[in-house]
């Protein structure tokens, strides 16, 4: 239970892929107009780095350790993994104005969080609880930074700091309340 | 008279790609690479002129073989394309300076998902217009990279490009080095850029 709960401290919050990797920074500054299609958004990734993770996890013998080899491995397999989600969901959300989203889930949130976890000595079993909570991590925080976004609209913003700057403000200092975090 | 056009709006996508159209200041794009590679100068620099790199070949490969590619499959052709270029650059830089692989780490293979990079591959131009287009932005992103690196580094330890600026009293701001001040310092020089334009408000598609 204590492991359990501690490699979902860590992937939720110590390494957290949109606010302490700065990865996914596409899906922060174009999917977080709602928090109805941030949530899509991260639901949709979440699905992707788990799939992507359990393929890696059935390959894993067959990698290259060198690791310049590794690129081609884990870029295919993200990709075989954001294909799939894509025909799933475009099978579900039909309406025009989610076609960015199934046609983007190739994102460096998705492809990043494969190649972080050789670094990280993620492997075995371990693989699929690591893009489980890592894809969990990273819909929240698209969800939360929704939520801060709509509020940001209607406050009074300097015209320069409107869109993606006040947002990226926003995230770094949410990143720095998330840094106060030790596990 | 035709072949003297497409030289001023080659040369014109060029200089846009640097200012009007930058990848990172006004279209947006490129942010992981500008907020997470760009701890010190010189790592900056290197992945900004990597990314150029495999723009432009990857922009002269595409313009080439787009005619032979059915419309359907060319997402995947242009991640199989980058993803080889990216490869080979990764293994040239390996026997270059290895310790720079080592810093840069996730970034490298990350240009095979950059944003601005997939988005220029899917504009259609001739071999020379892409060139020139490729080239301008990656120089336009390279500036970019080399601008936010160059702040966080003099903020964090002093220095630019390992020249010492302040020293004795100086106390370096650490959260510089760290993501969420990343976040913070791209932030405010994104609005900096947008003020200077007399822009914001908008994504600049």
């Amino acid at each position: 239970m204590n492991d359990t709960l501690a490699a979902l401290a860590h992937g939720l919050i110590e390494h957290n892929l949109l606010l302490m990797q700065g990865l996914g920074l596409y899906a922060l500054t174009r999917w977080t107009t709602s928090v109805k299609a941030s949530a899509r958004a991260g639901a949709a990734v979440l699905g992707a780095l788990f799939t992507a993770s359990i393929l890696f996890w059935a390959v894993e013998g067959l990698i290259f350790e060198g690791y310049a080899m590794n690129i081609p491995f884990l870029v295919a397999l993200a990709f075989i993994s954001a294909l799939f989600w894509e025909k799933l969901l475009s099978r579900i959300w039909c309406p025009s104005e989610d076609r960015t989203l199934v046609s983007s889930l190739m994102n460096t949130a998705l492809v990043g969080g494969m190649f972080l976890m050789e670094p990280w000595g993620i492997d075995g079993p371990a693989l699929a609880g690591y893009g489980f909570t890592v894809g969990l991590g990273f819909a929240l925080a698209l969800v939360v930074m929704a939520g801060i976004r709509e509020r940001l609209e209607l406050a009074p913003v300097p015209r320069p700091l409107r869109g993606v700057p006040i947002l990226l403000i926003a995230a770094g200092l949410t990143a720095m309340a998330l840094m106060g975090f030790r596990f | 008279m035709e072949r003297g056009l497409n030289k001023v709006s080659a040369g014109k996508l060029f200089i846009e790609g640097i200012f009007q159209k930058n990848p990172v200041f006004r279209l947006m794009l490129g942010l992981v690479p500008a907020v997470g590679a760009t701890t010190v100068a010189w790592n900056s620099l290197l992945l900004g002129l990597m990314t150029a790199v495999v723009l432009i070949a990857a922009a002269i490969v595409v313009t080439l073989l787009r005619p032979f590619v059915p419309k359907l499959v060319m997402p995947i052709f242009h991640i199989a394309i980058l993803t080889v270029l990216v490869t080979m650059v990764q293994r040239l830089m390996i026997t270059v300076d290895p310790h720079a692989v080592v810093e840069l780490g996730i970034y490298i293979p990350l240009i095979v998902v950059n944003a601005f990079v997939l988005q220029r591959l899917e504009t259609e131009l001739l071999m020379i217009p892409a060139i020139l287009d490729a080239a301008g932005q990656g120089i336009g992103f390279t500036a970019a990279l080399v601008l936010i690196g160059a702040v966080r580094e003099f903020l964090a330890f002093g220095r630019i490009f390992d020249w010492i600026l302040m020293e004795a009293e100086y106390s370096p701001f650490a959260l510089a080095n760290t993501i969420p001040g990343s976040l913070l310092i791209v932030g405010l020089l994104l609005a900096l850029v947008n003020a200077l334009a007399g822009k914001g408000g908008e994504l600049n598609e």
